[in-house]
């Protein structure tokens, strides 16, 4: 029953993403998006979704006909099953807002979206034909040099919070600051909210050194898990694979209607997922600082699920505004990046945190 | 044919790029090789060197988030322009036109004009068939009736037939017209039903252009 209406809502929010970034690419190119179909073009993904049904859907000659069938399913369903293990909400009515609470939540997200990598691959290589073979090439590269920083960037939050929950990393959020911002002070919660001088002489207290020198690691892991998150939704600056101008469409040149469909839905499910998993580790989740958690009242819980949701917005609004604004990475300098760069500076962050860690405690 | 084609990539560069010259100054190369045409002068011969000036970044630069964060806040002002102000230019058609001002030299479709005396311009010399890109006209001369004073002189068109479906309001037979008979109004949305309908008779060339003053007349009584 959760999970039915999670996938509703989700399947939703992704045409929905398709329609803000038509329409805010255009506004930061200075034309309008589509705003014809129904009042300002709110109806242009439903006009979409029946345009993609009624396309004619064919298999190429000597492709292979299995590979090419799995390789859409495969792009569209690990994103929407990293989704079934995030936190939406503390709990609403004593339900907690979590379709799967697994304790190994974290690691769990990772392994999911390596296997969307599968569906790329065999993309390229099913449809017997040279562009989205190198499309696929190249994109598979690509993922698997940035799923190292990915998770390497992650350890100092695991070794903060020790726990790989996904609901527990929030809960410890709650009491000790988003991770992009830890200095929040232990004392600071809805209990306190009456007594403002407790308030006050909590959040000094929380502002001390410590605090701020755990900044560093926390933030120099969610500058490396954010671009690498860029790099694995294949987002500009990271997109060669479906690099229009070099690949015709990359990967997914030769499907239509469904199969192209589910390839263009899933590259925005997996953003939203990202953009979840973003908010979750770094941004605290469904949590506001002053706001209470669900256990004081089924609005409370509504509130929450609504802060997440808010947080996933601004999120994907910054995967958009980034998109329109930076040039795509030649295909070596992106590989040296996540090699090079990403890689080391993931290391030389996880001994960096383990180095305050110890002094701090 | 590469040859000239090379020398021009290379002249267009260095108009554009020469914001960072040399610190000798542009190294001019006499080329005399034998692959070059024959009628090339020396003058004409010579390729410079040009030199990319590559610096190296500062640490700041080379973290590039300092740069990416930049542009992000020119696309914020884009954004913010176009939803507060007047940053956005389409024009949404339907409601908004630009026939009142269309500039004087917009090309719509092709007319054929009469001169204020009455006389059809047009002398079926199918100069604008012949240079018609796409052919989309079509033209059948036939001698003008017996009593009308220019019979001795000039032809008249039979047939003048547009096809609207093929004109690609290039202009060039309202260029290439001796007698000043074909024009393109400001007329840009032709529609039609099928493509028959699509193509413009003589008499409807004629309405829709109507009569043009101060052109040339080539006749008199004397000649």
């Amino acid at each position: 029953m959760k999970s039915a209406l999670l996938l509703a809502v989700i399947l939703g929010l992704v045409s929905y993403t398709v329609y803000a970034e038509r329409r805010v690419s255009a506004l930061i190119q200075d034309r309008l998006g589509p705003n014809r179909v129904g009042w300002q073009g709110l109806l242009q993904p439903v006009a979409d979704a029946a345009k993609l049904l009624l396309k004619e859907n064919f298999t190429p000659q000597n492709a292979n006909y299995f590979y090419f069938r799995l390789a859409s399913k495969l792009a569209m369903v690990p994103p929407i099953l990293v989704l079934g293990v995030l936190p939406f909400g503390s709990s609403l009515f004593g339900v907690p807002m979590t379709i799967a609470s697994i304790n190994v939540g974290a690691l769990y997200v990772l392994a999911i979206s390596s296997i969307s990598v599968y569906g790329i691959v065999l993309a390229g290589w099913s449809s017997n034909s040279k562009y989205p073979f190198l499309g696929g090439i190249r994109s598979s590269s690509q993922m698997i040099s940035y799923e190292l920083s990915l998770a390497l960037s992650l350890i100092p939050i695991f070794m903060l919070v020790g726990s790989l929950n996904l609901s527990e990393i929030v809960q410890y959020q709650v009491t000790h600051g988003w991770m992009i911002a830890p200095w929040w002070p232990q004392g600071m919660n809805y209990e306190t909210l009456s007594h403002p001088a407790a308030l006050l002489e909590a959040f000094r207290a929380g502002c001390s050194l410590q605090r701020l020198l755990l900044w560093i690691p926390l933030f120099i892991s969610f500058l490396l898990f954010f671009i690498s998150m860029f790099a694995e939704t294949n987002r500009l600056p990271f997109d060669l694979p479906e690099a229009e101008q070099e690949l015709i469409g990359g990967y997914h040149t030769e499907y239509s209607s469904m199969g192209f469909a589910l390839f263009f839905l899933g590259e925005y499910t997996a953003m939203i997922a990202g953009a979840g998993v973003i908010t979750t580790l770094f941004l605290g989740g469904w949590s506001l600082p002053l706001v209470p958690d669900g256990s004081h009242g089924w609005l409370w819980g509504l509130v929450n699920i609504a802060v997440f949701f808010t947080k996933v917005i601004m999120i994907l609004f910054i995967f958009i505004w980034v998109r329109w604004t930076i040039p795509r990475f030649r295909f070596d300098q992106l590989m040296k990046l996540g090699w090079y760069f990403f890689f080391e500076l993931a290391i030389a962050n996880i001994f960096l945190a383990a180095l305050i860690l110890t002094y701090i405690k | 044919m590469m040859k000239l084609f090379s020398r021009f990539l290379k002249t267009s560069r260095l108009e554009g790029a020469n914001h960072q010259p040399n610190k000798n100054g542009p190294q001019v190369i006499e080329k005399n090789d034998s692959l070059s045409l024959p009628h090339e002068g020396k003058s004409k011969n010579i390729h410079q060197k040009f030199i990319v000036d590559r610096r190296k970044l500062n640490w700041f630069e080379a973290l590039y988030l300092p740069a990416i964060f930049g542009g992000m806040f020119i696309t914020l002002k884009h954004i913010k322009k176009s939803l507060f102000g007047k940053g956005i230019i389409t024009m949404q058609y339907p409601e908004e036109k630009w026939d009142s001002h269309l500039p004087e030299w917009y090309r719509g479709a092709p007319t054929l004009v009469k001169d204020e005396h009455g006389r059809e311009r047009c002398v079926s010399c199918q100069l604008c068939e012949f240079i018609c890109p796409p052919r989309a006209i079509v033209i059948k001369p036939m001698e003008i009736a017996e009593g009308d004073p220019w019979r001795k002189v000039e032809k008249a068109p039979r047939v003048f037939d547009i096809d609207m479906a093929r004109c690609i309001y290039c202009g060039l037979c309202e260029e290439v017209c001796p007698e000043q008979a074909i024009y393109l109004r400001k007329d840009y949305s032709i529609t039609g039903l099928n493509r028959t309908e699509m193509i413009h008779h003589k008499e409807q060339l004629y309405e829709m252009g109507g009569v043009m003053t101060g052109l040339v007349f080539k006749w008199n009584e004397k000649k």
